[in-house]
């Protein structure tokens, strides 16, 4: 009774082939994504125009761009992990706010809070045993004037104690400085922060620019393959910066 | 056969044929959802490049020297030799089409503002800044030695400050390198009044889409054209010294239309410009659009 061994040796593999061919019958793999976010500052204006052929794990990337500009900021850096099947999705979420307080003003409305930071999310969908698709929809807000003050600041994050020291960068429309210091002490950190004027009750308080950047785009991909997103976050006549979104999809033995 | 397969199917029949000369296909938001295939075609990134040049001279770089760049820091380095050039925003984007995909290239900003005696009256906030999307078909898939051939379109808004689009009297689009590459260049016509601009051409001639702003709503009823230093409305209290133009002291911000749509293979640079007349603001506002192929 050979035959009978043969056929069903034979309808084994193909089925097996069958659910090789078919994605969704695949066992499902581990699939590791990181997601780096770098703003870049660098040399000459020229350099905005440029392909900086980024490649290899992001610690490279960020190395690359090191040698060829004037500073790397990491803005942000995560790492996601789901089973390589259809309809995986994965999120990046990370969102900052500074609500504002005004002590001893009851019912005066408060100035405006933006929400700062990443809303991104991936989906994920198999295509072959190595090769799968990736797809990403967000937004990244953000505001140079807010990092770069930061990264001004020593020992920085007591706002409150360093109210004074971090009024002194902030954008002034009117008004005269020494007031608004003392005024941020009292009206809270995040005033202090964000605003600077003369009269608090007639000035105009400029907050940090706000900056939107669309994120959607798609890939069909394979492990170690790094997916580079670039946006000039800041050009014309202002200095000038790019903004990185480096997603390196990374498929677990 | 469902129903639905059958639409889907039909959909993506109609996505694939390729259109004759001169015809325009018009991409829809309908067909980029239900015409999802299982199969990538490939993988294409997209470079959304607004440039604002002033030339020295008053008088735009010759179409010739446009046409001849063959990437963008040439054509960078082309118009930086005739005046100033300023990149107003560059961004790039990868898509897997299969065979359709839509990238995102918004980025704007905005700088909101707070009166502490009359919040109410705080200035605007305006939104500045490029939103566009980019759709991109892939009507033949490409070899190791030729390109695939692609449907890319376009369609979005820039914001600009009334420092730099107020002013504007006159626009004009051409295309340079799309018009040797592609005869059957099309462009969609944008919808009539829609902005404040009319169309005085259009249709499938290459450098034939001129538009003329109108001077102002009023004009449609006769009336005299709106003074344009009073539409800035009061100046902000408390501005007393030079800086940056402030978003929020300033009138909302004029929204440029940038719609265009191109058939060929990837790797062309495509290049529209507008004209700016105003004799203190003049220039050019260069938008180039290109889709390569990735692996």
């Amino acid at each position: 009774m050979k035959f009978p061994h043969a056929f069903v040796f034979a309808a084994v593999i193909a089925a097996h082939a069958a659910r090789a061919a078919d994605p969704s019958n695949a066992v499902p793999r581990n699939l590791s994504l990181e997601l780096t976010v770098i703003r870049f500052k660098p040399e000459s204006k020229e350099q905005v125009l440029q392909d900086f052929h980024l490649a290899g794990a992001s610690s490279n990337v960020v190395e690359t761009l090191r040698t060829q500009g004037r500073s790397v900021d990491v803005v942000y850096r995560g790492i996601r992990d789901l089973a390589l099947e259809p309809k995986a999705m994965a999120k990046f979420d990370a969102t900052e706010t500074r609500p504002v307080i005004l002590v001893g003003k009851p019912g005066v409305p408060v100035p405006p809070a933006a929400v700062y930071g990443l809303t991104l999310q991936v989906t994920v969908r198999p295509v072959g045993d190595d090769s799968f698709v990736l797809a990403w929809e967000g937004n990244l807000n953000w505001s140079p004037d807010l990092m770069d003050r930061r990264t001004g600041m020593q020992n920085t994050f007591q706002f409150l104690g360093k109210a004074s020291a971090v009024a002194q960068s902030a954008s002034q429309l009117a008004g005269d400085s020494g007031g608004a210091v003392k005024g941020g002490a009292d009206i809270g950190f995040a005033v202090a922060e964000l605003f600077k004027g003369g009269n608090a009750d007639s000035s105009i308080f400029e907050l940090p620019v706000l900056k939107t950047v669309g994120l959607n785009g798609s890939r069909a991909c394979r492990s170690g393959q790094l997916i580079v997103s670039t946006t000039a976050a800041e050009a014309g006549v202002k200095e000038p910066q790019i903004l990185f979104f480096v997603l390196a999809p990374r498929l677990e033995p | 056969m469902k129903p639905f397969l059958l639409s889907s199917l039909l959909v993506a029949a109609t996505a694939f044929a390729a259109p004759s000369e001169g015809q325009v296909l018009v991409l829809t938001n309908e067909v980029s959802a239900a015409s999802v295939a299982s199969v990538v075609s490939e993988n294409i990134a997209v470079t959304v490049t607004l440039l604002r040049h002033r030339p020295t001279q008053h008088l735009p770089v010759a179409e010739e020297k446009i046409g001849d760049c063959n990437s963008l820091p040439e054509l960078a380095r082309v118009l930086r030799a005739a005046g100033p050039l300023e990149v107003l925003s560059h961004s790039r984007r990868e898509v897997a089409c299969a065979p359709h995909a839509r990238a995102e290239f918004g980025a704007s900003e905005s700088r909101q503002s707070y009166i502490a005696s009359d919040p109410a009256a705080s200035p605007t906030h305006e939104a500045f800044g490029l939103e566009l999307h980019a759709d991109v078909a892939v009507l033949a898939r490409g070899s190791a030695t030729r390109p695939p051939v692609l449907v890319l379109s376009w369609e979005g808004s820039w914001a600009g400050s009334v420092t730099l689009l107020a002013t504007w009297e006159k626009l004009a689009v051409r295309g340079f390198n799309i018009a040797r590459a592609v005869p059957g260049i099309t462009y969609t016509k944008v919808e009539p009044d829609e902005d404040g601009f009319v169309n005085t051409g259009g249709g499938t001639d290459i450098g034939g889409f001129f538009r003329k702003k109108k001077p102002k709503a009023d004009a449609k009823k006769g009336n005299p054209p709106a003074n344009p230093e009073a539409s800035k409305g009061p100046a902000a209290p408390g501005i007393t010294h030079e800086r940056e133009p402030s978003y929020s002291a300033e009138p909302p911000p004029d929204k440029i239309p940038l719609q265009g749509q191109w058939i060929g293979p990837a790797g062309q640079m495509l290049v529209t410009r507008r004209v700016l007349s105003a004799v203190e603001n003049s220039g050019d506002l260069y938008l180039v659009v290109r889709a390569e192929r990735i692996d």
